[in-house]
């Protein structure tokens, strides 16, 4: 059955705010056969968390070094309020605080150094940065690393740190690009509130981040972007409301059974490991039930759960496949 | 200002104006210092070993140096070792950086490239030159020798580390791949100790070498420092500067195309 593949046209919006980061027609091409991003249009205004989701290869981190300065687009416009981002790549640097998916450079740091050092790279007065750094180690609970060298910290700790490192004094954008990597679900949590912290002081806030159900609680809106381009934009509901009134039917497989043939009125399916998911309209939820407990009979399936469906469902049903966080977790869960 | 446009209107509280240039190299060189936390005395303590080393080594492999090849090596080894830390470790450094992908953080800083390659210099200068003076310290000790020594001497010394760190910092940027970059930089040791005329006159080598020595840098980066150290052995000084200073000019050429370039 083919997948279901669909286009939600929400437009960028246009609050008419000075500082909203316009990115207009944007397009990165590598060569003629490699076009990373092809005409991508979004805006984002300040006070926004803004999520972009993707599978890998999308695009999104080639989107975020043009934000700042890394990669010039092919064609297309980046703007900042005043500030045309392309042509003025200095600007893009001050204005913009970039969150690499690699881990910063801070072997020989200890943690509240590096964080007091980038604070007065960026320009903050020495007071305002020890004050702030000192209030970031302890909103992410940090203390007892304070004084720990880079080199003897976790990935997960390196990351949070890395994550103070551009919020100490950030820029009219922050971009974010797979903050929580590593990170353990406590400071997962302390991440997430400091995230929209960092939205609540004024900064547009750019997330670059293949974890779906998190962005799906944190960001104000997101885009989806699938080979190179926006696929869908819009808020987490909106995106999940072509959902509305279907349910997420999965199948746990038998090892070495084969995918079964699903029902005519299943809607959308992705195979994750044995794992299949599967959504069905609410009407046929009789049906899909029993369909499973047929696979559960036949041997061919072991268990399955009927639930409601979330933004990873729109997610598959958007790009045909899972997303890498949905994948890690059913890998996890064995 | 940036771009001739104010930042005016960017909230306080969280955007600042760019730093002077004064301030923005006291913090990025801070941040170069902190960085080298691990390495910065293993830096320094490799260059004297190596220096003191080499000099010290030579006077066990032969029992008898004339006084003339003395000269030679005792002002020779501490000219290669700080053109090593230019064009070797620093390539090497920002390849590594490329690798690691920690590269484009430190490119989204926002520090003009002035201040990096101005830190860069000062930090190779610190690793550098204490080396250099024990080394030379050493070597007149060790073969008795006198040295003429002339203020030219400093600047002599600022001006062959400064053209070294920016011809290093040149392939370091240049150069796009950093496995290149890497093989370069380990071309250019080979170059240097083998077959350069640093630590012998060039008269030693075949006519051909010798006349791709008098343009390629090393040779008169050490004539410049003999020409501070020794009267006489430096023979040409005026082409010796005019060498390094094509060298120096060429390559704040490349950074300037290529230091932390869009691609």
């Amino acid at each position: 059955m083919p997948l279901e593949r669909s286009s939600i046209e929400v437009g960028p919006k246009d609050a008419g705010a000075p500082w909203t980061l316009r990115i207009e027609d944007v397009t990165k091409a590598y060569d003629a056969k490699v076009v990373a991003n092809d005409r991508i249009s979004l805006a984002i205004d300040p006070g926004e968390v803004f999520g972009l989701l993707g599978p890998n290869g999308a695009g999104k981190s080639t989107l975020v070094k043009q934000l700042v300065g890394l990669l010039k687009p092919t064609s297309g416009r980046i703007t900042l309020g005043p500030h045309d981002l392309v042509a003025e790549p200095a600007a893009a640097r001050q204005l913009c605080s970039y969150l690499p998916q690699v881990q910063l450079p801070i072997d020989s740091f200890r943690a509240v150094e590096a964080i007091r050092l980038t604070g007065a790279i960026r320009g903050g007065d020495k007071a305002t940065v020890r004050e702030r750094a000192d209030a970031m180690i302890e909103a992410l609970d940090l203390g007892e690393w304070r004084r720990t060298l880079g080199v003897r910290l976790s990935g997960g700790v390196k990351r949070l740190v890395g994550f103070a490192m551009v919020s100490v004094w950030p820029g009219r954008v922050v971009i974010l690009d797979e903050p929580t990597n590593d990170v353990d679900p406590h400071r997962r949590r302390l991440l997430w509130q400091e995230i929209r912290r960092l939205g609540e002081s004024g900064a547009a806030v750019l997330l670059v981040t293949h974890n779906v159900l998190e962005a799906e609680k944190s960001v104000d809106r997101l885009a989806l972007i699938d080979g190179g381009r926006v696929i869908a934009e819009g808020t987490p509901s909106a995106l999940k409301a072509a959902d509305r009134g279907r349910l997420r039917l999965q199948v746990m497989l038998a090892p070495g059974a084969a995918r079964p043939e699903p029902p005519r009125f299943v809607l959308s399916e992705a195979l994750v490991g044995h794992n299949l998911l599967t959504t069905i309209s609410e009407a046929d939820a009789t049906g899909g039930i029993r369909w499973a407990q047929e696979l559960v009979a036949a041997g061919v399936a072991e268990e399955y759960a009927l639930g409601a469906t979330s933004l990873e469902d729109a997610y598959i049903r958007l790009t045909g496949e899972v997303s890498a966080s949905f994948a890690e977790d059913e890998r996890a869960a064995g | 200002m940036i771009g001739g446009r104010s930042l005016a209107g960017a909230s306080e509280a969280t955007v600042a104006a760019p730093l002077g240039w004064l301030a923005s190299f006291r913090a990025m060189l801070a941040w170069d210092l902190a960085d080298l936390r691990l390495q910065l005395p293993m830096l320094i303590i490799v260059q004297l070993l190596s220096g003191v080393g080499t000099v010290l080594g030579f006077g066990l492999f032969f029992q008898h140096i004339p006084e003339r090849a003395a000269l030679f090596i005792v002002t020779g080894i501490p000219v290669i070792n700080l053109i090593v830390i230019g064009v070797v470790a620093l390539p090497q450094n920002v390849a590594s950086q490329k690798l690691s992908h920690t590269y484009d953080y430190l490119v989204s800083l926002p520090v003009r490239r002035t201040i990096w390659v101005a830190t860069t210099y000062v930090v190779n200068l610190a690793i550098g030159l204490p080396a250099v003076v024990v080394t030379l310290a050493v070597g007149v000790a060790r073969y008795h020798l006198h040295l003429a020594l002339s203020p030219e001497i400093v600047p002599a010394l600022f001006f062959v580390s400064l053209a070294g760190t920016m011809l290093g910092l040149a392939v370091g940027h240049g150069v796009d791949r950093p496995t290149l970059t890497q093989s370069i930089s380990q071309l250019l040791v080979f170059a240097i100790f083998g077959f350069c005329p640093i630590m012998f006159p060039a008269a030693h080598l075949p006519g051909w070498l010798a006349g791709l020595n008098a343009v390629a840098p090393f040779e008169s980066m050490a004539e410049i420092t003999r020409a501070g150290l020794t009267t006489g052995m430096a023979t040409d000084l005026a082409r010796a500067l005019l060498v390094v200073a094509l060298w120096l000019a060429g390559s704040l050429v490349v950074l300037t195309w290529t230091m932390g370039r869009r691609r």
